[in-house]
């Protein structure tokens, strides 16, 4: 059973990494959409990955410590108060992590609906409550402009971190070999000709091989839910 | 995009003496003074002694010419969104109404709304260079020193000293890997729709997290093995210790603190100065 507060040397590293990444996706890698001043940034979906892997602690100090170096680097000055927001909306989505088995490579569709559930809660909580109201408290900001601010703050995060997050969950489970992936462990590339084909749509790779692809699949006796898994995970590792 | 985002010079005068503690202090308190009051009377010390910190620790205008504009852009889409947003908000606060010029009948100047907005920008402008001060004058080994001096527990103070050290890594990494898959074809720039652009994103960020994930693995054995964590405390190799510059720092930005709180009290009964109630 995981432990929901646990911090151990290996948390440790993984904050410290994961707050560099948070950190670098936060200033570089942002989705413009547009509108000005509200991007979509990824680096939520990378704070959301990393809290659903090593718990809400973990989850809390990345987005911490990244939002706040961040701005200093760049305005001198944390804004403390979407810091500590950045902070909490991550905490939240590690409350998932005693749920979830990623690191056994376990990630159906269930533990996606887990997972988004409480990133959704995550980014109602921390963008439509938290931060406004600390705008209001601490840094006297007017309030219908801190709570637009928020909603969209809300909106593109939850965006991220439901895209981002739960995509790299996916292919990280498919990384893990464990007891939840029976498909890949009991038969290793069964997935990679059957994507080809099927992507491809040619019969030359099949024919090409003498071993068809359909026998594998029949010999590993992957049920249909697993082969169109694997399908899945295939196809997306090749995007 | 830059591996290095400041640069660290070592000088010799009183602001770069001090310790790596004072300055974190200082720079919280004066900090949370300047967010609590919105008293433009207790603001605008702050915000002389702060650029006069800034020229004390003989910082180059080179150094921090970037940031400045940062925080100018982002210093002016506040002001007009909260003109945007509520223009009678100043109003709201102050309880009168002094009108300037009327540009339609919810976009009003007035008085209260521009002491508001005023207030608001001088606010901003007094904590940026005493953050600029902070970062620039502090060496990053100290930095995890003296969060841990400060109360912040250990682990955590290690993990922000681990974010400083690898964030340049991972920034060579992420351009090694972004080069890589452009020279591939992968498009990044605006050019592209949104979705083709978000999973070509995805293309990058795959391979750089999962082998950080690797690095996370290979560090955190290394650290177990030479038995990191074992005991409650631990001592920091790049910690300074207190001298008398540092106590006299503390004092007089404990002594601005109290005077701003003292005024808020005593003058103003409350967070904001409302010299339109006489």
């Amino acid at each position: 059973m995981k432990k929901l507060f646990e911090f151990k040397t290996k948390t440790i590293v993984a904050t410290g990494i994961g707050a560099a990444l948070f950190m670098l996706l936060f200033m570089y890698v942002k989705v413009p959409t547009g509108i000005p001043e509200t991007d979509v940034q990824t680096a939520y979906g990378l704070g959301s990955f990393f809290a659903a892997l090593f718990g809400p602690i973990a989850g809390f100090l990345i987005a911490f410590i990244g939002h706040a170096i961040s701005d200093a680097v760049q305005y001198g000055s944390p804004w403390w108060s979407w810091v500590v927001a950045s902070g909490i909306s991550c905490f939240i989505v590690g409350l998932a992590y005693p749920r979830l088995k990623v690191d056994e490579g376990v990630f159906g569709w269930k533990d996606v609906l887990t997972f988004n559930i409480f990133q959704i809660l995550a980014n109602v909580v921390a963008w439509i409550v938290v931060a406004p109201v600390l705008d209001i408290v601490v840094y006297g900001e007017p309030a219908n402009l801190v709570f637009t601010q928020g909603a969209v703050a809300a909106l593109w995060n939850a965006i991220s971190m439901g895209v981002i997050g739960t995509l790299l969950l996916f292919l990280y489970s498919k990384t893990r070999a464990g007891k939840g992936t029976p498909a890949r462990a009991r038969c290793p590339r069964s997935e990679e000709p059957t994507d080809r084909q099927l992507s491809r749509g040619s019969s030359t790779v099949s024919l090409g091989r003498s071993n068809s692809p359909i026998i594998v699949h029949q010999a590993c006796t992957l049920s249909p839910k697993e082969r169109v898994r694997a399908f899945i995970a295939s196809s997306l590792a090749r995007i | 995009m830059k591996a290095k985002l400041f640069d660290y010079i070592e000088k010799d005068n009183f602001v770069f003496n001090l310790s790596g503690v004072t300055k974190l202090l200082c720079f919280l308190i004066l900090t949370f003074t300047v967010m609590y009051s919105y008293d433009v009377r207790v603001i605008l010390p702050v915000l002389v002694f702060s650029f006069w910190v800034l020229h004390v620790s003989e910082i180059k205008f080179a150094q921090i010419k970037i940031m400045l504009y940062y925080v100018l852009v982002f210093i002016a889409i506040n002001f007009v969104l909260t003109f945007l947003f509520s223009p009678q908000y100043g109003v709201e606060l102050y309880g009168t109404k002094h009108e300037l010029v009327t540009l339609t009948q919810r976009y009003t100047v007035t008085a209260e709304q521009l002491l508001y907005q005023g207030t608001k920008v001088s606010k901003y402008l007094s904590v940026i260079p005493l953050g600029m001060m902070f970062l620039l004058t502090t060496n990053p080994s100290e930095f995890a020193a003296s969060l841990s001096s400060i109360g912040v527990s250990y682990k955590a103070a290690f993990a922000v000293s681990l974010t400083l050290r690898y964030f340049p890594d991972m920034i060579r990494d992420y351009n090694d890997i972004a080069l890589a898959q452009q020279a591939r074809g992968l498009d990044l720039s605006r050019k592209e729709r949104l979705g083709t652009r978000l999973k070509n994103i995805m293309n990058i960020f795959v391979p750089l997290i999962f082998s950080s994930l690797d690095r996370v693995e290979v560090i955190s054995n290394a650290m177990d093995l030479k038995g990191f964590g074992k005991h409650k405390k631990r001592t920091w190799y790049a910690f300074k210790p207190l001298v008398k510059n540092d106590g006299l720092a503390i004092a007089l930005c404990v002594a601005i603190a109290l005077a701003a709180l003292a005024v808020a009290f005593f003058v103003d009964h409350g967070r904001y100065w409302n010299p339109f109630v006489a």
